[in-house]
C-alpha cells in the first residue's frame, strides 16, 4: 500500500535536490541525469532491495559540488532542504486530493503519498548523516562549515542504526504523524483505519 | 530502436554487475565487459578498466584499454588510463593516453583536465593556469576536481606574489571545508605578514589532517613560493623519502628537491636525503 508513495516520494525528493542545485549554479547532478522524474534515475540498488526486505528504502544521494555555489552555505542549505520541502508539498497536494473525496483507489494512493511523504520529510530533518538534516543544520549554525568530515560517517551510521533500533526515530516520526494525520478528512481516516487495523 | 534496447539491456546487466560486485567477492569483469559492449558509454568503459586494473593489474588494463578507447567516443577511458599510469609513476605513459584521445574521443573531454593539470608539472605543453581556469569555468565537475584546481590556483597566486588572490582563493576553499592545503596557503600568507604565531597554528592544524609524506612537501612548496628557501628545505627534509614524481617535476619544489644544496642540507641534519 505504501509503495507508490515511497517511489513517488523518493523520486521527487532527489529530483528536487538536483533541480535546486542546478538553479543555484551547480550542474553536477543535472549532468548525471538526476533532474528527472524517472524513478530509475534515483532508486539505488541497495535502497530498493531494502524496500522489500526492511519495508523501507532510500534513493541514490544527489552529488553536489559546493564550490559551484556563489554562497556555499546558504545555497547548500536551500538545495538540502529542497528534498524535505518537496515531500511536505507532495503530502499537502495529496491531502488536497483527499478533500476532493475521490474514488477508493485514488484515496489509497493519495493516503500512501501523504503518509510516506510526511515520514520522509520528518525523517530527513533528523541531523544525522546521511540524512538531509546533517547538511541543513550546520548551515544554520554560525561558525560551522557546511560539510561534515567523511571520517565520521561510520560513527554516524552506527548512531543512526541505534536510533532506529531504540525506536528513537520511530518516536519522532510518530510525534509528527500524530500532528499531521488529524488533518485528513474523516472519510480518508476511515480508509486508513480499514487498511491498517 | 536497437540502440534503445541495448541501453535497457545495458542497464539491466549493469545493475546485475553492481549486485554481484557487492563486497568485491566475485569477479564482475565479464559482466562489465558485456555492459560496455552494449552501451559503448565512456563511464562503463572506464569502470571496466578500473575493475581490470584492480583485479589483474596495470598491464592487463593497458591491453584492454586500446580496444575500449577505439570503441567509444568518450575520453573517459583514456583519462582513467592516464590517471592509473600517473598513480604508478609512469608520467610519459600517462601523457601518451592523453594524446591518444585528441582526435576521435570527442565526448567527455573535460575528464582529461585533471590529469592535464597533473602533467603540467612535468611538460611545458600543458599550461597550468589555463587548465585551472578551464576547470573552474565548468560547473558540473566533481568537488574533488574543483578543489584541486582551487588549491593549484592559490599556490600559483603565491608563486606570482599575488597575495590577495592567494588569500581569496584559500578563503573560498575554507568557507566550504577545512582543507589542509588551503590552511598551508594561509600559513604562508601569515608568514609573509610576519604573523608567525598564526602561521604555526595553521600549520599544526594542517599537519593533523595529512600524512607526513603529504604535509611536509606541501608546506615546503608554499614556503618556497613566498621565498623562504631555508624553511622550505627544512620542511622538505622532514618529509623523509620523497615521491619520485616530486623529484622529477619541473616545479620550484622539484628543482629544490634535485638540488645539491638540498642534499647537503639534509645530510647536515643527518636525515635521509633524496
Amino acid at each position: 500500500m505504501l509503495l507508490p508513495g515511497l517511489i513517488i516520494g523518493l523520486t521527487v525528493h532527489e529530483a528536487s535536490h538536483a533541480l535546486t542545485a542546478k538553479l543555484l549554479g551547480d550542474w553536477t547532478s543535472y549532468k548525471m541525469g538526476r533532474v528527472s522524474l524517472n524513478p530509475f534515475r534515483h532508486l539505488s540498488l541497495l535502497g530498493t532491495a531494502a524496500l522489500f526486505i526492511l519495508y523501507f528504502g532510500w534513493g541514490k544521494p544527489v552529488i553536489v559540488n559546493l564550490y559551484n555555489f556563489k554562497r556555499p552555505k546558504l545555497y547548500y542549505f536551500i538545495s538540502s532542504i529542497a528534498g524535505p520541502v518537496s515531500n511536505f508539498l507532495l503530502a499537502f497536494a495529496a491531502l488536497g486530493i483527499l478533500y476532493l473525496n475521490p474514488g477508493k483507489y485514488i484515496t489509497i494512493v493519495s493516503l500512501s503519498i501523504f503518509i510516506i511523504n510526511c515520514v520522509l520529510a520528518v525523517l530527513n530533518l533528523v541531523p544525522v548523516p546521511p540524512l538531509d538534516g546533517s547538511k541543513i543544520w550546520p548551515c544554520l549554525i554560525p561558525g560551522l562549515r557546511p560539510t561534515v568530515s567523511a571520517k565520521w560517517s561510520l560513527f554516524w551510521i552506527v548512531i543512526l542504526v541505534i536510533a532506529f533500533s531504540t525506536h528513537t526515530i520511530g518516536k519522532i516520526i510518530s510525534f509528527a504523524l500524530n500532528l499531521l494525520v488529524p488533518l485528513l478528512p474523516i472519510e480518508s481516516l476511515e480508509t486508513l483505519k480499514e487498511l491498517f487495523y | 530502436m536497437a540502440a534503445f534496447f541495448k541501453k535497457i539491456a545495458g542497464a539491466v546487466v549493469r545493475a546485475l554487475a553492481r549486485l554481484v560486485g557487492i563486497g568485491a567477492l566475485l569477479d564482475t569483469t565479464a559482466l562489465w565487459a558485456i555492459v560496455f559492449k552494449l552501451t559503448k558509454a565512456g563511464a562503463d568503459g572506464a569502470n571496466l578498466l578500473q575493475i581490470i586494473y584492480l583485479k589483474y593489474g596495470l598491464n592487463e588494463a593497458r591491453n584492454a584499454a586500446q580496444s575500449i578507447i577505439t570503441a567509444t567516443k568518450s575520453a573517459q577511458p583514456a583519462a582513467l588510463m592516464a590517471s592509473l599510469e600517473f598513480r604508478e609513476g609512469n608520467i610519459e605513459d600517462a601523457q601518451q593516453w592523453v594524446k591518444l584521445t585528441s582526435e576521435k574521443n570527442t565526448e567527455d573531454i573535460e575528464s582529461l583536465l585533471i590529469i592535464k593539470l597533473y602533467l603540467s608539472e612535468f611538460f611545458a605543453e600543458y599550461d597550468k593556469k589555463s587548465i585551472i581556469e578551464q576547470i573552474l569555468a565548468i560547473n558540473y565537475l566533481p568537488m574533488e576536481v574543483t578543489r584541486i584546481a582551487l588549491v593549484g590556483k592559490a599556490f600559483a597566486a603565491l608563486e606570482d606574489k599575488d597575495l590577495q588572490l592567494a588569500e581569496q582563493t584559500a578563503e573560498r576553499i575554507l568557507s566550504v571545508e577545512e582543507q589542509a592545503a588551503a590552511l598551508i596557503v594561509k600559513a604562508a600568507l601569515a608568514i609573509e605578514k610576519k604573523n608567525l604565531q598564526e602561521a604555526e597554528k595553521l600549520l599544526i592544524k594542517a599537519q593533523r589532517k595529512l600524512t607526513p609524506g603529504l604535509f611536509y612537501p606541501l608546506a615546503a612548496g608554499a614556503l618556497l613560493c613566498v621565498g623562504h628557501n631555508e624553511m622550505a628545505m627544512e620542511y622538505l627534509c622532514r618529509a623523509g623519502k620523497l615521491d619520485d614524481r616530486l623529484i622529477r617535476s619541473k616545479t620550484q619544489l622539484g628543482d629544490l628537491a634535485r638540488s645539491q644544496e638540498f642534499n647537503d642540507y639534509c645530510s647536515r641534519r643527518n636525515k635521509p636525503s633524496t
